[in-house]
């Protein structure tokens, strides 16, 4: 955590507000049209510099539409790959890991050893070899968000119902032949929901990044859409000549990922601080 | 110490097992490959014929067990578009990536150790403070963007180095950096917390009095007993490290199994994707099953135990 | 054997600033080691004790914890007046201190040949390796640590409790200090091997008349130990003096009541005796005397101003009310 240990999280919710707003309200105040292009304008520079223009504060791209507007869209499609995705992990994480830690034995075993070899995989590579084969697109970022980020939920997940497992008023209700699932539902699933939420603001955060650089690479959203790993890999070829296009972008993902993290940092502390040896 | 191996040893075989039906499947997420190497004026004879060539016509499981047997004949199939076979292709760019992940993960131990203990020592401190906020930020960039800052700073706007290509130590630098960058955020947070852990206990208090100097007392005994969870985190960098190489390969036109795959993937070559994915979780695999070896050894409770 | 004072500690404070208030760990605490002599200090936990020692050695847990006034002479040096590098010279080789936990105080990842050798490379600079390992051979045997050669190369998890007691006792001799302090060494370990450690502790006393410092909650080993006792509560010592006189006359009512504490054999009591009450809480320490609210002889003027401290008749003082007669 940074320095203070405050009540609010101030911070976190300084950088993700705007991008929440943006990607839920964005359509309502973009500037100009994200898709309008205007050649005669394109490659102007921010407001501040030498041939800039105050309509474009942060400048234009190569087919003149305006950086601002492309990247309030851009959040839009960030905020909801990685929601879907990080839900979907969830979700799944979360069961498989309960089922773990609940029964051990060879179910156990089993789900354990699926987990280890995914994460065996590089991340990145083994969303590329999803994005191949599915071809590109939004579905398929959230499809590979969740086949990446499932397994951080599992494991976590299962060491935390074996903990729980433990305590009395578990064994208790096994004695008084209560039913396995209703035993997940109700004793052990409320009190992994503080470990999860945690675990999901900080997934939040890796997913973007997974997503844009998975953008980037041209195996998700496809021009002309605005998402914010297209325009760093758009600019990037404009380098020399207008180096605003992919600075601001990485700037708007570094914002948002910074706030989810340290929005994580700040859930784990105020729920559990022991839970800093998990997470 | 033997048994240990030897059931690590297992699980690694097991999960390689794993792992190649998970490629294996994943390739095939979408129906075969066929309809994507014909081209669009084919009729349905050549269909079935490419098919039966490239034996999809059987029944998934035997595809696999015909994939498994190859495997282990060390066949890894033909590189659709280099019409190579698959090892042959890998090998050539693999020197590449190794030579990026291991520079970028020499720098991390070599940065990111030292500042983890000093930042441990000079807790609450100004320095700490700082090197915690260095961390956190370092950990939010994704590592394309930073590359490519990097690129403009250095090459575009400083001169100071190459955009892009590999060649001699000018090269390396700037990939290697960033690609490393990461991993030093990981790893000195790691240092950092398990050294506090360590300064805790009693033998630290104890080395103190018997009369060692400080300086003593935090390098030889207390990093020590931190080396131990820091072994640990450097095995899970590595595959950091492999996954990033990936992607600063693609920002630096680096040559490398990572840019290979991905250029495997826009040209619709699925054996050498493939291939190219279940070859860099072997690597991995091996890599971190070193890495729990080494940390049986490190650990004379599990070396004698 | 000549009884020259070794320690002499006056008036020390020593205190720990925290978030929640002021912690008077160690408040106004005074005693004295000859050579060759055993002083036990005794209490409950939380009364001071390990801080006073970790005082004595200046290794008061940082930054909450200080001292705060005081003198803490060592052979005539008042020890609070030294740099950090002179008391690291005096630290071990002067001073010796055995913690609590055995277990722990090992390093889990060096041998125990190579920690008793750094003991002896401390103090003994630069021998050649083979003649320190014969001295470190000869050491463990002399701790009674049975195949001493072949156990050189064994880690601590390989050691029982109280062979690793043994083990720190030889990195103890190893430097031959002036002063050991044993910080309640015999609390993790089974009662038959407490007497062997205890015996163990005599015998270098007899040996090198060294000066001995025995932190306990246990009466019944002061007695067996000791020849003087400080008995602390809530930071402060409340009486002092020969084992032996507090033993027959206990002069302060909360060292009775450990004395009523000790089971005895033969003793028609059913129940084992308790202290009423419990430990005080050093962040809101009662006025007056700390222990005025468990005691069963307070007096009113014992709930406003903490007592002073009165000699007594056969030796030493105690600080109670009840002694000062012109009060009652």
């Amino acid at each position: 955590m940074v320095g203070k240990t405050k009540k609010l999280p101030i911070g976190p919710i300084v950088l993700l507000l705007p991008m929440i707003v943006c990607g839920i309200f964005g359509q309502f105040f973009y500037p100009h049209n994200p898709e309008g292009m205007d050649l005669a304008i394109s490659l102007r520079p921010p407001a501040w510099l030498p041939g800039g223009e105050w309509t474009n504060i942060l400048g234009t791209d190569h087919l003149g539409r305006d950086l601002l507007t492309r990247l309030i869209a851009g959040a839009r499609a960030s905020l909801i790959v990685a929601l879907f995705g990080v839900a979907i992990a969830g979700l799944t994480g979360i069961s498989l890991g309960v089922v773990a830690g609940y029964f051990e034995g060879i179910i156990d075993n089993i789900i354990m050893r699926i987990v280890d070899s995914v994460m065996s995989i590089p991340a990145i590579l083994l969303a590329i070899l999803i994005a191949a084969s599915l071809g590109p697109g939004i579905t398929t970022i959230i499809i590979s968000i969740a086949i990446v980020f499932w397994t951080a939920y599992a494991r976590v997940i299962r060491g935390e119902t074996l903990r729980i497992k433990q305590h009395d008023f578990v064994v208790q209700a096994k004695v008084t032949g209560c039913r396995s699932l209703r035993i997940m539902m109700k004793h052990i699933a409320p009190n992994i929901v503080a470990t999860s939420m945690v675990l999901a603001t900080l997934q939040l955060g890796q997913s973007i990044m997974v997503e844009a650089a998975l953008t980037f690479l041209g195996l998700g959203l496809q021009p002309p859409a605005s998402a914010w790993g297209l325009i760093i890999s758009e600019g990037r070829g404009y380098l020399s000549t207008a180096w605003w296009i992919p600075t601001f972008a990485g700037l708007a993902i570094m914002m948002t990922v910074l706030g989810a993290n340290m929005m994580g940092d700040w859930l784990r502390d105020a729920l559990d601080p022991k839970l800093r040896q998990i997470l | 110490m033997r048994r240990y191996a030897i059931k690590r040893i297992l699980l690694g075989i097991v999960t390689i097992i794993v792992v190649s039906i998970i490629v294996f499947f994943a390739s095939r997420l979408s129906g075969d490959v066929v309809h994507l190497l014909l081209p669009d004026d084919a009729t349905k004879e050549d269909e079935i014929r490419l098919r039966a060539k490239l034996g999809l016509d059987k029944p998934i499981p035997i595809q696999y067990l015909v994939f498994v047997k190859n495997l282990t004949q060390g066949d890894f199939g033909e590189s659709i578009r280099y019409r190579l076979p698959v090892v042959e292709v890998i090998l050539k760019r693999l020197p590449g990536t190794l030579e990026l992940a291991s520079a970028a993960f020499l720098l991390s131990i070599v940065f990111g150790v030292p500042l983890g203990v000093i930042s441990a020592t000079r807790r609450d401190s100004a320095s700490d403070k700082a090197g915690k906020i260095f961390a956190l930020i370092g950990q939010s960039m994704p590592s394309f963007w930073l590359g490519i800052m990097a690129i403009l700073v250095f090459s575009v706007w400083l001169q100071l180095l190459p955009t892009s290509g590999r060649g001699d130590m000018e090269h390396l630098i700037l990939p290697a950096t960033t690609l490393g960058w990461f991993s030093v955020a990981s790893i000195m947070r790691i240092t950092r917390s398990a050294m506090l852990d360590t300064m805790d206990s009693d033998f630290i208090k104890m080395a103190r009095l018997k009369g060692n100097s400080e300086r003593i007392v935090v390098w030889k005994h207390g990093l020590r007993n931190a080396l131990i969870p820091v072994v640990s985190m450097a095995g899970i960098q590595l595959a950091q490290l492999l996954g990033g190489a990936v992607i600063i390969e693609a920002v630096f036109g680096w040559p490398g199994l990572g840019s290979l795959i991905l250029e495997a993937v826009y040209g619709r070559d699925y054996t050498l994707v493939q291939s190219g994915v279940l070859l860099t979780s072997m690597i991995f695999i091996s890599l971190n099953l070193i890495v729990d070896l080494l940390y049986g050894f490190i650990d004379p409770r599990i070396r004698y135990g | 054997m000549p009884r020259e004072t070794l320690l002499s500690v006056e008036n020390l404070k020593t205190y720990f600033f925290t978030r929640s208030g002021i912690v008077k760990a160690v408040d106004d605490v005074s005693f004295s080691v000859r050579q060759g002599e055993a002083l036990g200090i005794a209490g409950e936990s939380g009364c001071g004790k390990s801080i006073t020692c970790l005082s004595v050695v200046r290794l008061v847990p940082q930054p909450a914890g200080r001292i705060i006034a005081g003198k803490i002479l060592f052979q005539g040096e008042d020890l609070l007046r030294k740099g950090e590098r002179e008391m690291r010279h005096w630290r071990g080789r002067k001073i010796a201190m055995i913690l609590q936990d055995p277990l722990t105080s090992l390093n889990p990842v060096y041998t125990i040949g190579n920690q008793v050798a750094e003991s002896f490379r401390l103090v003994g600079s630069n021998t050649p390796y083979s003649s320190i390992m014969e001295k470190v051979i000869d050491v463990l045997r002399r701790v009674k640590i049975p195949s001493a050669e072949q156990r050189l190369n064994n880690y601590p998890f390989q050691f029982s409790g109280g062979m690793s007691q043994r083990v720190l006792a030889a990195m103890a001799i190893a430097q031959e200090p002036r002063l050991l302090i044993a910080d309640e060494p015999t609390t993790s370990l089974d009662v038959t091997i407490q007497d062997q450690f205890l015996r163990l502790l005599k015998g270098m006393q007899r040996e090198t008349n060294m000066g001995l410092i025995l932190v306990t909650h246990d009466l019944g080993i002061v007695a067996e130990t000791c020849d003087r006792v400080a008995i602390m509560y809530a930071g402060r010592i409340v009486e002092y003096g020969n084992v032996e006189r507090i033993y027959k006359n206990p002069a302060h009512p909360y060292t009775e009541a450990l004395m009523q504490a000790l089971p005895k054999l033969g003793s028609k009591r059913k129940r084992l005796f308790q202290i009423e009450g419990e430990p005080p809480n050093l962040l809101n320490l009662p006025p007056g005397c700390s222990f005025q609210p468990r005691c069963p002889k307070a007096i009113d003027i014992c709930q406003e101003k903490y007592p002073p401290v009165a000699p007594l008749a056969g030796g030493g003082h105690a600080s109670c009310w009840l002694l000062k007669k012109e009060v009652v």
